[in-house]
């Protein structure tokens, strides 16, 4: 995989005598400066993007594998136009579910809304720089009296984006529902029924005034809003992910097609790290699986931290099995 | 058509909105061919079944399956194939050397998460709300944000770009949440948990701090980490914030020794005078007072927003507040519960208000520790002073938990929720705490609080298993299993080890499972299924090594458990009724409750009542009672659940046991739980409690093959109008009458679903709820309020639809009125029910008028005095009614006090049915003197028959002349009736002629009275002639009277061939009618008896008083006075005859 050879001179301090390969020290914490190569990152770990035929700048597809009854699912749920409410344990690739349907399916980027205590729908709607409007407006005026477009100081936050009127419809991944607060099911739920929502400093505008152009996720992009009316002609992909202990109104429940996703057991987690990692990252990580096997229930521990030690063990670190989940696969859970 | 095809879905117990059965039918018009989920799941041809169910199954939206997993029902699984159960367990040891052969009794296993139960339960969604008024913002004038309004403003009138800053609104507590970790608080470590997450989702605080609170050593003291035991320790003054912001809510059971001697109230003291502190007590309130952590309800007055605790003003609620007083800083204690947290939440954040808390009681002198050391000593002796200082129910509790240990903390807490009431969380404290177990672990700082694991030595478990029943054991282990099933990805979860061939850790395989996990679940959870036969011969659940045979089951049985369904069934389960689903029955379903109050939920009724779940329950004594709850009903709207279980307790109540089953319990508390309504099961047997549970009408049909026998017909008739009528009398209308809704057993007819009754002519405000079907509910009357008649009419259209042998609406074919034609049941009966479905409310006949003409067609003993009185109510209603409007409301009115004065009759209130007799000629008289003929029908026949009944009232009552007057008045009617229509009233002139005759022989003008029994007689031998199969019992009886007259005569010769002739046809009577007219029968023996004796034949004078005798028997001798009256007669002729035949051998 890498190829960095170890600068010449350097002092063996810490060789081989645990079994890592001399790539395997990045950092020596001995004082030395050294002009170190980068080795590869996980491909769950980059950030660069890949650029389509078309110019497009998406990122790299993530490898997703699902089992043939939750496609069904979720095929249900597109059928549906419903959202899809994802519960699962830590690690089953909720939130993945969103970016591999948005890549399967060619919808785009996903418009990512990560939920916690303090979110209200209206962050999700939109946003209205009213200092940066009137300070511009300001400066124009006394320049050459025109005043700058409304549109340009608004900017659709996710559901927002979502919810504009396309011909194919984006993906809304809803992160951790549950984090949220109590109302905010409900707020949503009345968006999702009516499927648009108003952006009140437009509606000022008199009737006669020509749709306003406002800013989406994509700076390039503005969509025509006439009246401050944003109304969806396609229903959004929704993804909805929760912990399963939380629980939720009935009437939301009820507009939401369910979707539990199961643990992986031994296969699929073969699967999903011959899918990340090349099919011969199986080779001899036999020890790895069994152990996290094991430990799984009682260390609650989610499938990327087995990605992790397997990643690890191919990047040549020789630990065995218990050291090297005892360094990766810490305890996700806490006593309270 | 929606709202049908919902309404019969959630009569099968299919709860659908109507926006998920239009998703449910889009889906399946999507789906394509033989590739839904049920299609796949189901290797049997599915093209029929899949059509019927997709709507179920195919849209996994609407099934309601949380999952893709296509789970068939448990009954469907267990039919299809064979399906594999494995053993879950507590705890494993990791196998040392995975080469070596497993030892004996040892099976590999694998470790899972299995779904713990939820300590707050279905409350947490209300808990949350319930914080609400701690959300609150307060400007922090460190910080500052741009204040986008007031620069605008501002820039907009200065033309200067320039801002003005505001103090942010933050949150305004911070929370401090003080985790009691000591011993005993690893039971309540979920609890902790759901509370912190509560608290951290409620959006209310700026920051939650968890810290551990060690109360075990004299000397409370923090930690940074609950449950760890290790970390920093603080002192309890950390957490005591100068400014007042922090909140410390502590969690905690009451169990440590500093509640108890004074550490904790210094501390709490300490953390009241700074900011407000709580207490959040794990246990069951009742469990309160014998805790460290007792409380009493005080009233406490704010002044301010938040401030600690020791500013709150605390008074009696009720003694003067110079009488009592509060003496030390005040700390609440809440119970987890959405409404004691609301009381407190909206206490700390209002300005200043006033409310009952219960406050922290430490006047109270620390009750004895409920801590029992027995570690030392045998652990017979150990368990029996368990037994001596424990409660029963822990002490059962114990024993399944034995039955399973090693167990961690979830395990027990989901097998005393398995078990359910009468136990709680309390019993499951003194279980952990009674001395019996130790914990597994000696280096449990390491593992997670919920993953300690704790035993019981094996001595005392081999006592405590001794008291109780491995069926018993079983049951837990079902009511476990269905508990995992049904929270299998919603909830928190703990790790277990499941029974499976490719496991490296090993499990005990003697049986210690607390849970079956089927391969579906299991995969869900992430094991592979193998094949289907179990790996593992942990399903033999002898347990030779404890020395208990468990004979039922079979040591042999190595197949499985789950697998031997018939040994299941057959064996194991055959006295418990709720195993062996009676018909109508199914088991339940997983998101069925197990427990309601004391009743232990055991089958769930298969024909759905919509919103109202029936269940088969059983209480702590055994008792079987049946339990409605409006369960998915009460997830959308609480306020009418309630309602309708109010509503149905309060008609069970009124009902007292008689026409409606005796009411068990209510619940319907006005927050929180699930409503529920108990009521005795109404068994087939009368009282016969093992019997199955009483059959409703549509049963009854099905049983019969739609044609019912008359006598069935009869009782089912009479003791449905009784109920009805008695309902009616306590100001109660059900109208909801169906054919579920009457249960019929051997003895009565009950009524059930009477939740949405008309109370006191009140109408429900939930009849939507439950709307039924218009065949028994007159269209007009659906429309308003709610009236006894109402109910008549369903009564008419239910007992002619099941007599019909079709439930449908009995107009639909009969346009016209005819009576049916029905060779058992008397055309006057049919002639009743039909009038039951008169469009005009008014025409109908009262229940209790029913209750007559049933009473009457079925020949048995007269109505009891209950019936009389409802027939005096009906009649004082009706006599108001007949005064605004007689041309209406009079021939009934006629009619009823007819029935009425015969009840009063029965009854030997002479006085009053003589009134009543002669009101209802005079009503009579008064409808006949409106028509233009003097005979015109009905009403000169009604006349006719209320004055034979008047001459019969008088002559009871002594009133000879006046009699004869009447009976003379009625036969000259009846003459001209017959002249008119032989055939409807050859019989009424028959009977008015005995009577008539009977009046001139007692006048003693006995050639007349010959005369007239003479007519009678010939126009008996006519309608015997012209109707072969008319019964003949009129001419016996005009043959017996005819006898009578020629006796008086003197005529014997005569007399004897006109007796003989009556007994010849009674004799030869079908035996319903026999027992019809059994009194005229024994009457006629008797009189032939005397007339034989009076010639000198005293044998066959004797063997005739025996007959009489015999047919006395044969019928219940009992009963009525004229019963009696014959009975003596008969024993006075015997006697008589004795003597005679006495005498003659003495000569």
């Amino acid at each position: 995989m890498t190829t960095s050879e170890p600068p010449a001179g350097t002092s063996p301090v810490l060789s081989s005598s645990n079994g890592g390969g001399d790539d395997w020290w990045l950092f020596r914490g001995d004082g030395e400066r050294r002009e170190v190569s980068f080795p590869t990152a996980p491909p769950w770990r980059r950030f660069d993007q890949q650029e389509t035929t078309t110019g497009e700048r998406v990122p790299y597809p993530r490898p997703y594998l699902i089992g043939p009854d939750e496609v069904e699912v979720v095929n249900a749920a597109l059928h549906l136009r419903r959202p899809l409410l994802v519960t699962g344990q830590p690690g089953t690739g909720k939130s993945s579910l969103a970016h591999a349907i948005a890549h399967e399916l060619a919808l785009g980027c996903v418009l990512q809304w990560p939920v916690n205590s303090r979110s209200t729908l209206q962050d999700a709607l939109y946003h209205y720089d009213a200092v940066g409007r009137l300070r511009e407006a300001t400066l124009q005026r006394d320049a050459d009296g025109t005043e700058p477009d409304i549109g340009q100081y608004i900017r659709l936050a996710p559901l927002g984006n979502a919810l504009v009127s396309r011909e194919r419809p984006r993906v809304l991944l809803i992160d951790e529902l549950d984090k949220g607060d109590v109302d905010l099911p409900n707020d949503l739920l009345t968006v999702f029924e009516e499927g648009e929502f108003v952006i009140s400093e437009l509606t000022r505008l008199p009737a006669s005034h020509a749709p306003v152009h406002v800013r989406t996720d994509d700076l390039d992009e503005t969509v025509p809003v006439t009246r401050g009316r944003v109304r969806c002609s396609e229903f959004p992909v929704v993804v909805i992910t929760s912990n399963g202990e939380r629980e939720f109104p009935p009437a939301f429940l009820r507009r939401c097609v369910r979707l539990d996703l199961p643990e992986p057991n031994e296969r699929r987690l073969r699967e999903i790290v011959a899918a990340h990692l090349g099919p011969d990252a199986l080779d001899d990580t036999d020890d790895l699986l069994r152990e996290f096997l094991e430990r799984r229930a009682e260390g609650e521990l989610a499938t990327d931290q087995l990605l992790n030690a397997v990643f690890l063990r191919k990047g040549g670190v020789n630990l065995d099995a218990a050291s090297l989940l005892q360094g990766v696969l810490h305890r996700l859970g806490g006593a309270v | 058509m929606i709202s049908r095809v919902t309404k019969v879905l959630a009569e099968s117990g299919v709860e659908l909105s109507h926006e998920e059965l239009l998703d449910a039918m889009w889906l399946a018009g999507k789906l394509p061919r033989d590739s839904g989920p049920l299609a796949r799941s189901t290797s049997v041809s599915a093209a029929t079944s899949e059509r019927h169910s997709e709507p179920h199954h195919d849209g996994p939206k609407a099934s309601k399956a949380e999952t893709a997993e296509p789970a068939p029902e448990p009954a469907a699984a267990e039919s299809m194939g064979e399906p594999s159960a494995r053993p879950l367990l507590a705890s494993a040891q990791p196998s040392s050397d995975e080469d070596a052969q497993a030892p004996a009794g040892l099976s590999p296993a694998v470790a899972v998460r299995a779904p713990d139960s939820s300590t707050l339960g279905a409350g947490q969604l209300r808990l949350g709300k319930s914080l609400r008024p701690l959300r609150q913002r307060f400007p922090d004038r460190r910080q500052q944000e741009l204040d986008v309004t007031r620069t605008v403003a501002a820039i907009a009138d200065t033309g200067v770009p320039e801002t003005v800053t505001r103090a942010v609104r933050t949150r305004w507590l911070s929370l401090a949440l003080v985790v009691d970790d000591g011993v005993s608080m690893v039971l309540w470590q979920r609890l902790a948990a759901d509370v912190r997450a509560l608290m951290e989702r409620a959006g209310a605080f700026r920051d939650v701090r968890v810290y551990g609170l060690d109360t075990r050593s004299g000397t409370p003291s923090l930690r940074t980490s609950p449950y760890h035991h290790r970390g920093r320790i603080l002192t309890p003054e950390a957490l005591c914030d100068p400014t007042g912001n922090t909140l410390v809510l502590v969690v905690s059971d009451g169990v440590g020794e500093a509640w108890r001697d004074g550490g904790m109230r210094r501390v709490t003291d300490r953390w009241g005078r700074c900011g407000p502190t709580a207490i959040i007590q794990a246990l069951p309130s009742r469990l309160w007072a014998s805790t460290g952590i007792g409380a009493r309800r005080w009233q406490v007055t704010t002044h301010r927003r938040g401030g600690p605790t020791r500013d709150w003003h605390v008074t009696d609620p009720e003694l003067p507040p110079d009488l009592v007083r509060f003496n030390s800083v005040p700390v609440p204690v809440l119970a987890p519960t959405p409404a004691a947290v609301a009381d407190w939440a909206w206490l700390v954040a209002s300005p200043g208000g006033t409310a009952l808390l219960p406050l922290w009681d430490a006047g109270r002198p620390g009750s004895s520790r409920t801590v029992v050391d027995a570690r030392d000593g045998d652990a017979a002796e150990a368990v029996l002073r368990f037994r001596e200082a424990a409660s029963a129910e822990a002490y059962r509790l114990a024993a399944h938990v034995a039955a399973v240990s090693p167990v961690t903390p979830p395990v027990m807490r989901l097998v005393q929720a398995a078990l359910g009431s009468p136990t709680d969380l309390g019993h499951l404290m003194e279980v952990f705490l009674g001395g019996l177990m130790h914990g597994l672990d000696a280096d449990g700082a390491d593992r997670l609080p919920h993953h300690w694991r704790f035993d019981f030595t094996d001595d005392a478990r081999s006592v405590l298993l001794s008291a109780v029943s491995p069926r018993e054991l079983l049951r837990t282990a079902e009511a476990v299993t269905r508990r995992i099933e049904a929270a299998v990805g919603r909830a928190p979860v703990f790790p277990a080890w499941v029974g499976h061939p490719d496991g490296a850790a090993v499990i005990d395989d003697t049986g210690r499972s607390f849970a079956w996990l089927r391969d579906q679940v299991l995969t869900r959870l992430g094991i592979p299924s193998t094949d289907a036969r179990p790996a593992v011969p942990v399903l033999d659940r002898t347990r030779a090594h404890e020395g208990e045979t468990r004979d039922s089951i079979g040591a042999g049985d190595s197949v499985g458990f789950r697998d031997s369904a018939a040994a299941r069934t057959d064996e194991v389960y055959d006295d418990a009724p709720g195993e062996n689903q009676p018909a109508g029955w199914v088991e339940l379903l997983p998101e069925d409750p197990v427990q309601l109050g004391r009743f232990r939920l055991r089958a769930r009724s298969a024909r759905g009542w919509p919103h109202l779940t029936m269940y088969l329950a059983e209480d702590e004594d055994g008792t079987v009672a049946t339990v409605r709850a409006p369960a998915p009903l009460y997830s959308r709207d609480p306020e009418t659940a309630r309602a309708l279980v109010r509503t149905e307790a309060e008609c069970l109540t009124r009902m007292r046991g008689t026409g409606a089953p005796a009411l068990l319990g209510v619940a319907a508390p006005t927050t929180g739980e699930l409503p529920w309504v108990a009521a005795r099961c109404v068994h087939r047997r009368g009282d016969d409690p093992s019997s199955p549970p009483a059959p409703n009408l549509r049963t009854i049909l099905d049983e019969h093959e739609g044609t019912v026998p008359e006598e069935l017909f009869l009782r089912i008739g009479l003791g449905l109008t009784e109920a009805v009528a008695l309902a009616h009398a306590r100001g109660l209308v059900h109208g909801s009458l169906a054919p579920r809704a009457v249960l019929v057993t051997d003895r009565d007819v009950r009524l059930i679903g009477w939740a949405t009754a008309t109370v006191d002519r009140v109408d429900s405000a939930h009849r939507d709820v439950l709307p039924l079907s218009d065949t028994y509910l007159e269209a007009s009357d659906s429309g308003r309020s709610l009236t006894p008649q109402s109910d008549v009419y369903a009564v008419g259209a239910l007992l002619l639809a099941f007599l019909s042998g079709q439930w449908s609406d009995p107009r639909a074919d009969n346009s016209e009125q005819g009576p049916l034609t029905n060779p058992g049941i008397a055309p006057v009966l049919l002639r009743t029910l039909w009038r039951c479905l008169e469009n005009d409310p008014a025409r109908r006949p009262s229940a209790a008028f029913l209750v007559g003409a049933f009473a009457h067609a079925s020949g048995g003993p007269a109505p009891g005095p209950t019936s009389v009185e409802l027939v005096a109510e009906d009649v004082r209603r009706m006599r108001n009614a007949a005064r605004q409007n007689m041309s209406t409301y009079g021939l009934e009115f006629a009619r009823l006090l007819h029935t009425f004065s015969n009840q009063l009759a029965s009854q030997g209130r002479r006085e009053e049915s003589l009134a009543a007799a002669r009101e209802s000629v005079e009503v009579n008289q008064e409808l006949l003197s409106a028509e233009d003929d003097a005979y015109s029908m009905p009403f000169s026949a009604d006349l006719a028959a209320s004055l034979s009944n008047l001459s019969v009232r008088l002559g009871e009552a002594g009133r000879a002349r006046e009699s004869l007057d009447a009976v003379s008045e009625a036969e000259r009617l009846y003459r001209e009736l017959k002249r008119r229509d032989f055939g409807d009233f050859a019989l009424g002139h028959s009977m008015t002629l005995n009577n008539l005759s009977n009046r001139l022989a007692g006048a003693g003008r006995h050639s007349e009275a010959l005369q007239a029994i003479e007519e009678a007689v010939l126009i008996g031998r006519r309608r015997a002639e012209l109707d072969t199969s008319a019964v003949g019992d009129d001419l016996a009886r005009s043959l017996t009277n005819l006898g009578s007259r020629l006796g008086d005569l003197r005529r014997w010769g005569e007399a004897r061939r006109a007796v003989a002739e009556a007994v010849q046809i009674y004799g030869a009577l079908p035996s319903e009618e026999a027992r019809r007219v059994w009194m005229d029968h024994a009457m006629s023996l008797n009189n032939l008896a005397v007339l034989l004796a009076d010639a000198g034949d005293h044998d066959d004078a004797l063997r005739l008083v025996n007959a009489s005798f015999a047919v006395l028997d044969q019928n219940g001798g009992e009963g009525s006075r004229a019963a009696l009256e014959i009975q003596e007669r008969s024993r006075r002729i015997r006697s008589w005859l004795e003597d005679l035949a006495a005498r003659a051998r003495g000569q």
